[in-house]
């Protein structure tokens, strides 16, 4: 075993080890959830799988004006902290920002989102801030991760939204969408691709734009790139 | 007899890194500060190399701050790229083998805090003496210790994002701001440890 060059790793994007045929009782389970995950995610008959999807977003004036304040409340005492919110849609399709809060202290770019939403309303997806303070170098306009579309696919949410400084950035679904990604993998690849256009000579947010657009090719996801209240698809 | 040298690579996106693990040493030959790469199928592996690890000096030696024993050094390295994450334990299914392969992991995993958390105090220090190169060195040696083995989807964790935005600054020659974002980014994964290994 010593002295061996180990080989290079892949795996599929279940997590398993690729033509590996026995299993452990619990990694069936995990396979069976993820069969049903899947099941979840096809779109049914006549639905175009993407409710929300047009070429255009534009945010509600209450919804872009909550989100605005979540920005400026990303740096208590001029350190960045995450901020964010669960969008909801009530039973007439009013879009609000229910639960808003703010990420983990110390925080180096997280935030738990709470899920629960008021009885008779729907989850429509997530929306956080990618705050960067001044010893940070003040980023802003640094978009999605892959962490945040993974996130998205796997919950089956009908959206996903950043906002750093002024820009704003979305991702959805569409049809064509896979019903579950490897988390880590998509992520991993994502933050691997921002390095491999920064090293190129690009910005950081601007590596981190061209990455999330890549990903949402990859993903077959709706990509919107804005500022304030609205965004338009960015198209390939 | 002293264990030979283990070479283990890994492949980040296009970057290779490589860790050279001898008796009294761990050499990281990548001097990228983001995380080693730890694999997806890192529980389907533990069983082949962990075992040697075992063997070669983590059984039997005592509880407690052994980060700089070189026995434990040599296991944590073989064992580094397969810290659990994602694939946890079942532990209403695991067995004696593989319970305690789960603790061995955990026990790996709190040395390698223990030497991060190392790792920042003398970013911490040298930062504060006006050394930001040398800070630097430790806050990506803090970063490459650790790993970012308890990341957790539930957590929307994107502190890999942010190490890129540092790396960008230290390309660019902000030293200054590449350090402030590394040590965040140590920081604060080292309290997600604690908050995840607490009790």
């Amino acid at each position: 075993m010593y002295g061996k060059q180990f080989p290079e790793i892949s795996d599929n994007q279940e997590g398993f080890v690729a033509g590996k045929t026995e299993y452990a009782p619990g990694e069936v389970a995990e396979l069976k959830r993820m069969d049903a995950q899947e099941a979840l995610r096809r779109p049914k008959p006549g639905s175009s799988g993407c409710p929300t999807c047009t070429g255009k977003k534009k945010f509600p004036k209450d919804v872009c004006d909550k989100m605005k304040q979540l920005m400026d409340d990303s740096y208590p005492g001029g350190h960045s902290q995450e901020h964010g919110g669960t969008l909801v849609s009530d039973s007439d399709g009013n879009m609000a920002l229910a639960n808003a809060g703010a990420g983990q202290r110390p925080n180096a770019g997280s935030f738990s989102p709470d899920l629960s939403a008021p009885a008779g309303d729907k989850v429509l997806g997530i929306f956080h801030t990618h705050p960067y303070d001044a010893s940070e170098g003040n980023y802003t306009d640094v978009s999605l991760s892959g962490g945040d579309a993974a996130y998205m696919v796997n919950n089956h949410h009908d959206i996903m939204v950043a906002r750093s400084g002024d820009g704003l950035f979305i991702y959805e679904p569409t049809s064509a969408t896979p019903g579950h990604v490897d988390f880590e993998q998509t992520n991993n690849d994502q933050n691997a691709r921002i390095g491999q256009l920064v090293n190129g000579g690009m910005g950081f947010p601007e590596a981190s734009r061209q990455a999330a657009a890549e990903t949402a090719d990859r993903l077959h996801l709706k990509y919107y790139e804005g500022k304030g209240c609205s965004a338009d698809e960015v198209k390939k | 007899m002293a264990p030979p040298t283990v070479t283990l690579t890994t492949l980040r996106g296009d970057v290779r890194e490589q860790m050279e693990v001898s008796a009294n040493e761990v050499r990281f030959t990548s001097d990228d500060a983001r995380e080693p790469s730890l694999p997806a199928v890192a529980i389907a592996w533990t069983g082949a190399f962990l075992t040697p690890a075992l063997e070669s000096g983590l059984a039997g030696v005592p509880a407690g701050d052994h980060a700089e024993n070189p026995r434990y050094r040599h296991a944590l390295a073989i064992a580094a790229p397969w810290a659990p994450r994602k694939a946890t334990w079942d532990s209403g299914t695991e067995g004696p083998d593989v319970r305690a392969r789960r603790e061995t992991l955990q026990r790996i995993g709190g040395l390698r805090a223990n030497e991060a958390r190392r790792e920042l105090a003398a970013a911490k220090k040298a930062g504060e003496d006006g050394d930001v190169d040398a800070a630097l060195v430790h806050a990506k040696r803090g970063l490459r210790v650790l790993g970012n083995m308890y990341w957790e989807p539930d957590t929307r964790d994107e502190s890999g994002v942010r190490l890129e935005g540092g790396r960008a600054h230290e390309l660019d020659g902000r030293h200054a701001e590449a350090l402030a974002v590394f040590t965040r980014v140590l920081d604060a994964r080292l309290h997600l440890f604690d908050d995840r290994t607490r009790g």
